[in-house]
């Protein structure tokens, strides 16, 4: 405590890091940089490994040619009705009225509260005082 | 910074050239060896320390003198130390009284600003150790920068 002059454990950290910033790094010498170069140069190539792709490059150009041929056959109509499997499938589904959820009061609750919540939560954080390094 | 960590563990010049070289060498043919799951730059810490450390127990050269780290540019005057070329003398000088891994210790966590979880990474020491090893060494510090800076190293402006 005494060598320390009473300061606390921070106020010598403060002091020492401004001592360490102040003198910075020790500047390598000129040329540094080239001779690293050239002895990477020589050295032998890294053992960097090149991991064969799970899918190879025909896979997905198969993947992309079937995906095609599936798109095409659910909108282009193979019959004489003039509409696809996809259309005439869609037009089988049962329908679904969503107007009605739109419009309840439930809805419309669940959307403003959360709406609400963000906005506190948005101001809360921008109030919320920084953290203090040491 | 990978000089600055071979020159403190090393204390020589040529010595810490060396070890800067091995280890862009060392961290290039081991490149695939870095997994991601900790910083590059205490990645490439780790191994200058490493480096460094293997080298200085082969030369086993601990001493060096002021203006071998100063290149002789500028002569000591620790009577007159508000110049910030002598409080950079006298820093030298104080870190030169530490061991050498210990003064490589405190440039990584006050001049990198490493925390010492990164510091851990970068020595392979346990936590417990890193902390006393900077407890010790600032104090050490401290008695040796009292009376030469006086009041003046307390006054400085903190970035």
């Amino acid at each position: 405590m005494d060598t320390e002059r009473g300061l606390n454990q921070g106020k010598a950290d403060e002091a020492l890091r401004s001592l360490f910033k102040e003198a910075g790094h020790s500047i390598a010498p000129e040329g540094m940089d080239a001779r690293i170069f050239s002895r990477i140069a020589v050295t032998a190539p890294s053992g960097i490994a090149t991991d064969r792709p799970i899918i190879p490059l025909g896979g997905w150009i198969g993947a992309g040619v079937i995906g095609v041929a599936l798109i095409g056959s659910a909108v282009i109509s193979p019959s004489a009705t003039g509409a696809g499997w996809a259309s005439q499938s869609l037009q089988k589904m049962p329908k679904l009225d969503l107007s009605g959820i739109l419009t309840s009061p439930w809805v419309l609750a669940i959307v403003m509260g959360s709406i609400g919540l963000f906005a506190l939560d948005s101001i809360l954080s921008r109030r919320r005082p920084t953290s203090v390094t040491h | 910074m990978v000089y600055t960590v071979c020159v403190r563990v090393l204390r020589h010049r040529e010595e810490a050239e060396e070890a800067t070289q091995d280890t862009f060498v060392k961290a290039y043919q081991n490149l695939a060896g870095y997994q991601g799951g900790a910083k590059f730059s205490t990645w490439l810490y780790s191994i200058a320390f490493r480096t460094a450390i293997s080298q200085q127990r082969k030369h086993r050269n601990p001493s060096l003198s002021l203006e071998d780290i100063q290149g002789n540019e500028h002569a000591i005057r620790p009577e007159d130390p508000s110049d910030a070329r002598d409080r950079k003398v006298l820093l030298e000088k104080a870190l030169s009284a530490l061991d050498p891994e210990d003064s490589a210790l405190m440039t990584m966590f006050y001049l990198d600003e490493l925390s010492v979880e990164e510091i851990v990474t970068v020595t392979s020491w346990s936590t417990s150790n890193v902390k006393v090893k900077l407890h010790r060494c600032r104090k050490r510090m401290f008695d040796i920068l009292k009376d030469q800076l006086k009041e003046e190293v307390w006054t400085l402006n903190v970035d």
